[in-house]
């Protein structure tokens, strides 16, 4: 079933984890995917089991509204760590004056902050936490820090700001990370970064706040553990298999291997009667993608494209053609092919559908719905659907044949 | 006297745990699950949070309280976890009212663990810092347990916290791991469901499916049980009971609290006292209905009260056009309508008919504007729990209680076409045939018993002859065996289906054990001396075709012997009787027609086999006979019944109908007296 991964429970995300350990070595990182494959839980994980002699620190920055709340999050969670050791103990004493911070039973609060001036609060926090404790490093993981973005954009909108506070947080961030090398931080969050940034940048600013990140994607699960985690979920719910081989095969293909579908296909067989088969995994997975409650959401990728691709082009006629719409025939091109496209067929294949010459275009348009985990490229440059249960959701959705 | 229990409809957690686990029906498997969830849950590393979704009154507060109850009975993990139940009516308006509700409902229950203390120090601050020094200091006090955190309406929370709350609430959840959430909603809310909110795919959602027909009887089963109500336990059992539980299934839409309500009307047979009982029951909800219908946005509000007023299913199309609302924003409207458990829709074809999922909404608006009239759906309910005879009856026996009001309704009840009774028939058909398609007889015969005869006869009738004509004769011969062992059936309606069964046993050869079946079937009779006789007359026309003449003959004499009443079966079966001999060998005929007319001779019927003697006539055309076989035929009977005076009627006929088709002309009818001349000559009509 669905739920919250304690980290000793956490099934085939070792090599990810080691990756991520890897790469924080030398550089800072933007861990992406669709939601609920699992980033969560990997972080967990990694703030459960840090490698030696780092402090690793996890945030979910989606309540923070304020530039000041950030502030007041980051001292929130130094403090429970620095309280491990009495020096450093003693210099977050100091330092709580220094920022007129205040703590009522553990939870530090700040005072009022004018303008701009939580920046050098910023700055002198993690400036004197890297530098006191310079033996240490660092490790910040920032889950959904795109939410906290839009917030904290909002919350200036509303107050008449024009200055973007959000992205002065990236930018003050990233300077951060160049002057401190035991400093190191993992950007996470549900909805795309690139989205938040263009938003935030209102495609005018140059800025480039993540550009000294490594991206590190995280996918479904390799076959061997998705066969764990199917075998485990099964006897953990004690559900009997007419043939468990079978059954497990079938639930990890109609899955695509994501823990949290197998986790609720399993839930829903935990509480059918009798003997499984793989016609009931065939049927329940159906059935979570044509129900008309939509449990899954999977509507959420279509009603999103006019979102995410906002605006038009000109075709040929000199008529305005929506991005989205373009999308969406990239889309139903590649949920009708079997086999992975090249960029010249995709092209194709939407010019005999709308008046479009720009093959420009398309090429950008695949690229961002690949960021955004509809399609993926594979190792010769073709593209096909990242998931195949969202590919099957968009044929039926679409009703671009019968099933 | 019988013992009343304290069965609540509104707050079942303030019911005795034991009554509640002997009355509950329907959630088992998802009750134990939920139990094994939950105990994992607070005693392991990973965190549930559970979410059941159902309208007002489907049984959410009960299953919550139930799996509460259990988990606390499962001593080792007692000391794992701390329950912070958060009351129905707690008022939500952002995350500090979360936190400290959370505070509250655990020094309510463990006064000895949580403190208010930490109030002194949260008083003055930021709201929201606020929130995060209790829920700090909650976690402090609460160590390596786990809170199971019990949320009823979480939707209203969810409202209540807004986005911010939500965020900061799922933040909590994530950073700490600490809580185990079982809570419930009356609908999906954006704040779960759509892929932008913090919570979407956080909760494990089980969407609680409303009680079946079979669930609601054994529900009020159940209550009657432990309130010792044993008659109207033996009630609920009979075919009558059963019916009219599936008149209250269409009236509470299977929802658990309504079953509890409308039990106490199951006994209720006088007029005045149900409709008293039902608009009593409509003007109590009417407020609730009311103020539902107000809560929904104006447009949707106006297609709820559209369907009530309509009173059936209605698709899209009609629905625009009688509102003057545009296609796309009905379909709309009804989708998030149906997402708030307000109607329901079934497909047909292309198109989708939507129709109100509570028919007791339909009564209350009804009530408003009823100004004295009956109220249509208590006149289709009454439509079901009294026959048209019995109402009239009833009106006339309870006559000097009958008022205009109750003459209203039984005028309205008698001049209505069928309303929710066709409902309830046909559902009760597809559950028949259903049954015989699955080889469950046994169910079968009880739905059986609960419908009209007439109904359900024809359905059983119709489905025997479509099984036979797809060549499923198995399945036709148990049919029609389900029609002949129906008790309450009409016994000329088991006699047609053991006619069928001929057919059908003909088909696979198999007349021995249609004749043994034949004979079991006497016991289905009942003590009737016509029906006794006619199966035994039945049984010994079957072994003249079937068996050899001796045992024919045995049975003939046994029926005669035995049956007492014969004149009904001779009439029905007699030609049957003479067509069977006759497609014996003609070399048996003299000895068989001489026994035949002396075992006649002995109960005094030798008159009656005289006219099916007539009857049988038509037989030469049905069997094209050859001239030689009528011939022969003919000088048989008038050799052997020539002395018999009550038989010269029935050989004169034959004669002359044998004349005639030798002859190839009619004159030798002529001969008969007008009125037997008139019964042969249609009998000979196209006979060569």
């Amino acid at each position: 079933m669905a739920k919250q991964i304690g980290p000793n429970n956490v099934i085939g995300r070792d090599k990810i984890i080691k990756h991520l350990w890897r790469t924080l070595e030398s550089e800072s990182v933007v861990f992406t995917a669709e939601r609920r494959i699992g980033k969560t839980t990997v972080l967990k994980k990694m703030q459960a089991e840090p490698v030696d002699g780092k402090v690793v620190i996890y945030a979910d920055l989606e309540k923070i509204n304020t530039a000041k709340q950030f502030v007041e999050n980051i001292l929130n969670s130094l403090s429970a760590h620095l309280t491990k050791s009495q020096a450093a103990h003693n210099w977050f004493e100091t330092l709580l004056p220094k920022l007129g911070g205040t703590a009522i039973s553990g939870v530090i609060t700040l005072p009022k902050i004018e303008g701009r001036n939580w920046q050098s609060l910023l700055e002198k926090t993690i400036n004197g936490v890297c530098k006191n404790q310079s033996e240490q490093q660092f490790v910040f993981l920032w889950d959904e820090i795109p939410y906290m973005l839009q917030n904290i954009h909002q919350t200036d909108l509303k107050a008449g700001k024009t200055q973007s506070n959000a992205l002065q947080i990236l930018d003050t961030l990233r300077a951060l990370r160049n002057e401190h090398p035991n400093l190191r931080m993992i950007y996470t969050g549900s909805i795309g970064l690139h989205h938040v940034l263009s938003q935030l940048r209102d495609d005018k600013l140059a800025s480039q706040p993540t550009n000294d990140m490594a991206p590190v994607e995280i996918g479904p699960l390799a076959a061997v553990h998705a066969k764990t985690l199917a075998k485990k979920l099964l006897s953990e719910d004690d559900i009997e298999c007419d043939d468990e081989a079978a059954v497990i095969a079938a639930l990890i293909r109609l899955t695509d291997a994501v823990p949290f579908y197998m986790h609720r296909v399993v839930t829903a067989l935990s509480l059918i009667e009798g003997e499984i088969d793989v016609a009931q995994v065939e049927s329940q997975v159906k059935k979570h993608l044509v129900i008309s409650n939509d449990p899954w959401q999977m509507e959420h990728f279509r009603q999103r494209l006019p979102i995410y691709y906002p605006g038009d082009i000109q075709d040929s006629n000199n008529q305005p053609l929506p991005n989205a719409s373009v999308a969406k025939h990239l889309l139903n091109h590649l949920a009708l092919t079997d086999d992975s496209q090249t960029i010249n067929q995709c092209f194709n294949a939407i010019k005999a559908q709308v008046n479009i010459t720009q093959r420009d275009m398309a090429v950008e348009l695949l690229g961002l719905l690949a960021k955004d985990h509809y399609i993926e490229k594979d190792d010769d440059g073709k593209y096909q659907f990242c998931f195949a249960l969202l590919k099957r959701w968009w044929i039926l959705a679409e009703g671009l044949n019968d099933e | 006297m019988s013992k009343r229990n304290f069965i609540s409809a509104y707050t079942p957690s303030n019911m005795e745990p034991q009554l509640r686990e002997d009355i509950f029906v329907q959630r088992h498997k998802l009750l134990d699950k939920t139990v094994k969830w939950l105990a994992d849950s607070v005693s392991g590393d990973d965190k549930t949070h559970l979410l059941f979704i159902g309208p007002r009154g489907c049984g959410k507060t009960n299953l919550v309280s139930m799996a509460e109850h259990r988990l606390s009975q499962i001593d080792d993990i007692q000391e794992a976890y701390r329950v912070a139940w958060l009351g129905e009516d707690d008022v939500v308006t952002g995350f500090i009212d979360l936190a400290l509700a959370i505070l509250k409902a655990l020094i309510e229950r463990y006064p000895d663990e949580f403190k208010y203390e930490i109030l002194n120090q949260a008083r003055g601050i930021d709201p929201d810092d606020a929130a995060d020094v209790i829920l700090k200091d909650i976690v402090n006090r609460l160590g390596d347990r786990t809170i199971l955190l019990v949320l009823e309406n979480l939707d209203l929370v969810f409202r209540g916290l807004q986005d911010d709350g939500q965020k900061k609430w799922r933040a909590f959840l994530q950073e700490t791991m600490k809580v185990t959430t079982l809570a419930t909603s009356q609908q999906l809310f954006a704040g779960i469901s759509s892929r932008d909110a913090a919570f979407f795919g956080f909760f494990d959602i089980h969407h609680l499916e409303p009680l079946t027909f079979e669930d609601a009887r054994l529900l009020i089963r159940n209550i009657a049980e432990q309130n010792q109500q044993n008659d109207l336990v033996e009630f609920l059992d009979s075919p009558t009971g059963r019916y009219r539980v599936r008149a209250l299934h269409h009236l509470a839409g299977g929802n658990h609290r309504l079953y509890i309500e409308l039990s106490e009307f199951l006994t209720v047979d006088s007029l005045d006292g149900l409709v008293e009982a039902l608009e009593g029951l409509a003007d109590e909800l009417t407020p609730f209905f009311q103020e539902r219908i107000r809560s929904l946005p104006p447009q949707q509000a106006k297609l709820v009260q559209w369907l009530c007023d309509y009173g059936g299913a209605a698709s899209v199309k009609s629905i625009a056009h009688d509102t003057f609302i545009q296609e796309r924003s009905v379909s709309k409207q009804l989708g998030e309508l149906k997402k708030k458990g307000y109607v329901l829709s079934e497909k047909r074809g292309k198109e989708a008919y939507f129709e109100l999922a509570e028919p007791l909404m339909r009564l209350s608006m009804e009530t408003k504007n009823q100004r004295g009239k009956p109220l249509r759906l208590i006149v289709s309910f009454l439509k079901v729990w009294f026959s048209e005879e019995a109402l009239s009856e009833k009106c006339q026996s309870e006559n000097t209680f009958i008022n205009r009001h109750l003459a209203g309704y039984q005028k309205a009840v008698l001049a209505m076409d069928d309303g929710f009774l066709k409902d309830i028939n046909d559902d009760l058909r597809v559950e028949i045939v259903n049954c015989i398609k699955n080889k469950r007889l046994d169910l079968a015969q009880g739905l059986v018993d609960e419908l009209p005869e007439s109904v359900c006869f024809s359905t059983l009738l119709a489905l025997g002859y479509n099984l036979l004509r797809k060549g499923q004769v198995k399945g036709g011969i148990e049919v029609f065996k389900l029609i002949v062992e129906q008790k309450s059936f009409n016994f000329s309606n088991k006699m047609m289906a053991l006619a069928e069964l001929e057919q059908a046993y003909g088909e696979l050869g198999e007349y021995d054990k249609l004749i043994d079946y034949c004979v079991e079937a006497t016991q289905y009779g009942g003590d009737n001396k016509v029906n006794k006789s006619l199966l035994l007359f039945f049984i010994a026309v079957l072994k003249l075709k079937y068996q050899p003449l001796n045992e024919a003959k045995i049975a003939l004499s046994n029926a005669f012997e035995r049956g007492e009443d014969m004149l009904i079966p001779y009439v029905i079966y007699g030609s049957k009787l003479l067509h069977a001999i006759l497609n014996h060998h003609n070399e048996t005929w003299t000895e068989t027609i001489k026994w035949l007319i002396l075992l006649h001779y002995k109960y005094n019927f030798v008159a009656w086999l005289s006219s099916s003697l007539v009857g049988s006539i038509g037989i030469f055309k049905d069997e094209q006979l050859s001239h030689a076989s009528i011939k022969k035929w003919n000088s048989v009977w008038q050799e052997q019944g020539a002395e018999y005076a009550s038989l010269s009627v029935g050989l004169q006929a034959l004669q002359a109908a044998t004349d005639t088709i030798i002859d190839g002309n009619d004159k030798p009818l002529f001969k008969l007296p007008k009125e037997v001349r008139e019964l042969v000559r249609p009998m000979l009509i196209g006979s060569s």
